[in-house]
């Protein structure tokens, strides 16, 4: 179904915008949904800024904030796979319709606040033994193998303890983005 | 599929624990595109104006007595003088934008939702529209404000659009019935897949053993000997010929040498071999060039025996070679074409390459009914040409299929299509645009039929549909844009991928997976719904289609011994299965036998006579061989590569080198044929250019001559 955002909203033309505050603004939304396709931190902050660019160059209607985060995710996720193609890797692509209600129903703020404010709550709800071995995971970027001798349990148990510890982070985090 | 929250959380874990933020502030952003900007507007300072355009000749679609549509040109932004200031940069481009905005807004009309928020160029940067898709029935949609909407009586706006009559389809809509200030076009919708596929992607060497496991399969309870696999030099050749549209040159012949002797596997030297020619931007250049071509060939209907040089050809022929070059998918290159409307002169501000498309089909095919035909035939495989007069269901029982009705309902989907003419120096350029289709008197303008006469000389009525996806009655563009809504459902059927992947597989293998005729294998069918299943789960990425084929066993058998051809040949009806290379058998032409006969020609003063029977020919630029008679599957840019200028130079270069005169023809033999010349060959070489007055121009036979053998050609399956 095609719907036209001009129907029932007002349009500011892109000379009414500091192109400064509209990068301050949605920057930091950016670069988090690149992160969460797949971008190191580097790579992310390349694509934000060609995602500005790319939107820069041309006229475009501002029409609310939201809509204009849709805008800058969908540009940036389309640099993200062009560029990764280039590089010649096959990269397993999300159904890109997919991925975006997931994150328009999990990150309503369009710029993430929220889900980490939540992530952090829940981060503090679990065994001190699974927020170690996330630590590792995440912070450490240390290997299964190692996590596993640190907790003394067996690769694979340190395989099912993050991922025990990540589903109950998804539903807790699931149930406060939905109380919000 | 992988989860979308759990990649979610994964990033914000790691946020979260390592607080970790963008490594750029808001300023370094302002500065980076700042440079960019500057760049950019030293570039079109410094950039020369475009070409004329050619002529084109078309048979215009419209009333002889119509006018022109001129548009007056637009300001671009990058008119402006550069500045290394960077706030002078953004306050510059801010105010051109300002202008642009202007300039537009006064350009065109006050309509009730009229102004700057219309143009056409600021609605294409509008962010996506939610996709609120139904599968099967034609969706309502909103209104849109469209100065060529007239008033329903429900929800549509008026226009004070003078009518003399109600178009027809066969009718193009008239200049003076559309006044000047409602020309603008009704972009198409903005667009978003609508392909859910269930598989993960796979790399290409994944899917290719999933391939080759059905393929043996296959061959097996087929009780098919697969031919002997080709030697890795042939399989290069092989490669470089289909998959990038050349093969490797002499000079290029080292480094994939260098790859061939490795102490690997052949299928990881395989894989380095497709790694390398992916890789190197010469060959890169060669796969967007030669698909682009191949793909607009397939689109337009045009086959290379054709040698089309139609302008509107080569204009879709460069934007796909562009989309290619640029990664971008198949399946959004089919919606983009399908829908494009827009200006087909390049230096109109309104221009789009795509538009070209709907142009160049009208003028292939010479009616609309035949060239929206084409559209099912290459995007869904549906043969309907036929029952334009025939009805399977009526008294002809002659279609296989489609019904008359099927026909014209699909036909009915082009039904808003309207082609303009415009005049732009001198060129025959043309105006695609869909506009509101209404047969009916002014009550029943909310019922659009298409109306014909069937094959029992009775009048029937269409309305836009094909299989179950049907679209309603209505004919206006802003309550539903027939063509756009088509070129949605095209771009995520079933039907496009399978097509899609039928025709790279054919392009490759000589054979498409569906066969010949219609006689296909139901293995290989279900192997090319795999096939077009994985290739949508990656992206519709034609490359990774490529690369998957090219790994597959089928892409790597020789074309096996004439006993086993007999027993499974598709050009004699029957099902491919793959287990050999297939080939038409042409004459057999050895290098030393090509080399003899303009030998002998040379020396009984006969050469003119033997070059110009179609065997070979030194005229640089023309076509040397008859390629419907001599290369019937090899692509004709193989001639091009040939002639090319690149080629010509290396000729110069070779004739004006200092190596000796065997050397010269050593040279040539490797580069065509990757090995050493022979003792034989390189005295019947010496013949040519001995009995030669020029060697430059006998340098060139020598080349045509090995072009022509059976040893260049029979890895690529043509003897």
């Amino acid at each position: 179904m095609k719907s036209s955002p001009s129907a029932n909203q007002p349009q500011i033309s892109s000379s009414d915008i500091d192109p400064a505050e509209l990068i301050e603004r949605h920057q930091l939304g950016l670069w988090r949904y690149l992160r969460a396709l797949g971008c190191d931190a580097a790579q992310a902050d390349d694509f934000v800024q060609d995602t500005f660019l790319k939107i820069l160059q041309k006229p475009f209607n501002y029409y609310d904030e939201d809509a204009t985060a849709a805008y800058l995710r969908r540009i940036g996720h389309n640099l993200f796979i062009s560029m990764q193609r280039r590089a010649g890797k096959v990269v397993a692509v999300e159904d890109v319709q997919k991925f975006e209600q997931v994150w328009s129903r999990l990150v309503s703020d369009s710029h993430g606040e929220d889900y980490l404010d939540a992530l952090r709550t829940c981060l503090d709800q679990l065994s001190d033994r699974s927020r170690w071995a996330l630590e590792m995971r995440f912070r450490d970027k240390m290997s299964r193998a190692n996590i596993a001798v640190n907790l003394e349990i067996t690769e694979n148990g340190a395989k099912n303890l993050m991922q025990r510890a990540k589903t109950r982070l998804r539903e807790c985090v699931e149930r406060k983005v939905k109380t919000t | 599929m992988t989860d979308a929250h759990e990649k979610i959380l994964d990033a914000f874990l790691e946020e979260a624990l390592t607080d970790a933020r963008p490594g750029r502030s808001a300023g370094d952003i302002v500065r980076y595109i700042n440079q960019h900007l500057e760049s950019a507007l030293q570039d079109a300072a410094d950039a020369a104006p475009l070409a004329p355009i050619a002529d084109a000749a078309i048979e215009s679609p419209g009333p002889t007595q119509q006018q022109p549509v001129k548009r007056p040109p637009v300001e671009y932004e990058h008119a402006a003088a550069p500045s290394r200031d960077w706030v002078s940069i953004v306050s510059i481009a801010i105010v051109l934008l300002v202008a642009t905005a202007l300039t537009i807004w006064l350009l065109l009309p006050a309509n009730d939702n009229g102004g700057p928020g219309d143009n056409p160029n600021i609605v294409k940067q509008l962010p996506p529209a939610a996709p609120e898709k139904n599968d099967t029935q034609p969706a309502p949609v909103t209104p849109q404000p469209d100065d060529n909407l007239a008033q329903n009586t429900d929800e549509v706006i008026p226009d004070n659009r003078p009518r003399k009559q109600a178009p027809s389809d066969t009718q193009i809509a008239r200049r003076d019935d559309i006044p000047e200030d409602q020309t603008r076009l009704v972009l198409p919708a903005a667009w978003v897949r609508n392909v859910s596929v269930a598989d993960d992607p796979l790399p290409p060497g994944d899917m290719a053993g999933q391939i080759n496991n059905q393929l043996a399969d296959a061959w097996q309870s087929g009780n098919d000997q697969p031919a002997e696999m080709l030697e890795l030099r042939n399989w290069a050749n092989r490669l470089g010929s289909r998959a990038m549209g050349r093969a490797p040159a002499a000079d290029e012949l080292e480094e994939i040498n260098s790859i061939l002797v490795q102490a690997k596997s052949p299928e990881l030297i395989r894989e380095d071999l497709v790694e390398h020619f992916f890789n190197k931007p010469e060959f890169r250049a060669e796969f967007d060039r030669y698909w682009g071509q191949m793909l607009a060939w397939e689109l337009m209907g045009i086959s290379p025996s054709m040698q089309a040089t139609d302008s509107d050809m080569l204009q879709v022929r460069d934007h796909l070679r562009q989309r290619i070059a640029d990664n971008d998918a198949v399946d959004a290159m089919a919606y983009e074409l399908i829908s494009a409307v827009g200006s087909t002169a390049s230096d109109h501000e309104e221009f789009n390459p795509a538009a070209s498309y709907m142009v160049g089909l009208l003028k292939r095919f010479g009616t609309r009914e035949l060239a929206s035909s084409h559209v099912a035939s290459a995007y869904l495989g549906q043969e309907t040409q036929c029952a334009q007069c025939h009805n399977t269901y009526g008294d002809d029982q002659l279609a296989d299929g489609a019904t008359q009705q099927e026909f014209y309902e699909f036909h009915a989907f082009f039904s808003q299509l309207r082609f303009e003419p415009l005049e732009t120096a001198g060129d025959n350029r043309y105006y695609v645009v869909n506009r509101n289709y209404l047969p009916l008197a002014e009550q029943q303008r909310s019922e659009a039929p298409l109306k014909y006469t069937g094959s029992d000389g009775q009048e029937y009525e269409a309305w836009p549909a094909v299989g179950e996806f049907e679209l309603g009655k209505n004919g206006f563009v802003a309550k539903v844009d027939r063509r756009t809504e088509l070129a949605n459902m095209i771009a995520g059927s079933p039907q496009f991928r399978e097509a899609v992947v039928d025709f790279v597989w054919g392009c490759m293998l000589n054979v498409p997976l569906s066969g010949i005729d219609g006689h296909a294998d139901p293995k290989m069918l279900e192997l090319r719904s795999e096939l077009a299943t994985q290739f949508a789960a990656n992206d519709f990425d034609l490359q990774w289609l490529v690369q998957t084929i090219a790994f597959t066993d089928a892409f790597a058998v020789g074309v096996g011994t004439e006993e086993q051809l007999a027993a499974n040949n598709p050009f004699l009806g029957d099902a491919p299965r793959f287990n050999v290379f297939y080939h038409r058998l042409e004459n057999r032409r050895s290098a030393i036998g090509s080399l003899a006969i303009v030998a002998n020609a040379y020396r009984s003063g006969e050469v003119e006579e033997v070059l110009s029977a179609g065997l070979l020919a030194r005229v640089e630029g023309q076509t040397a061989m008859q390629p419907q008679t001599i290369l019937p599957f090899v692509p004709s840019n193989d001639n091009q590569w040939a002639t090319s200028p690149r080629i010509s130079r290396q000729l110069d270069q070779i004739a004006n080198s200092s190596m000796s005169r065997t050397q010269k023809i050593e040279h040539l033999v490797l580069a065509a044929l990757g090995r050493p010349a022979r003792d034989d060959e390189i005295e019947q070489a010496n013949l040519i250019l001995d009995n030669s007055e020029n060697e430059r121009t006998a340098l060139q036979d020598v080349w045509w001559c090995l072009l022509n053998s059976v040893e260049y050609k029979l890895p690529l399956g043509v003897r």
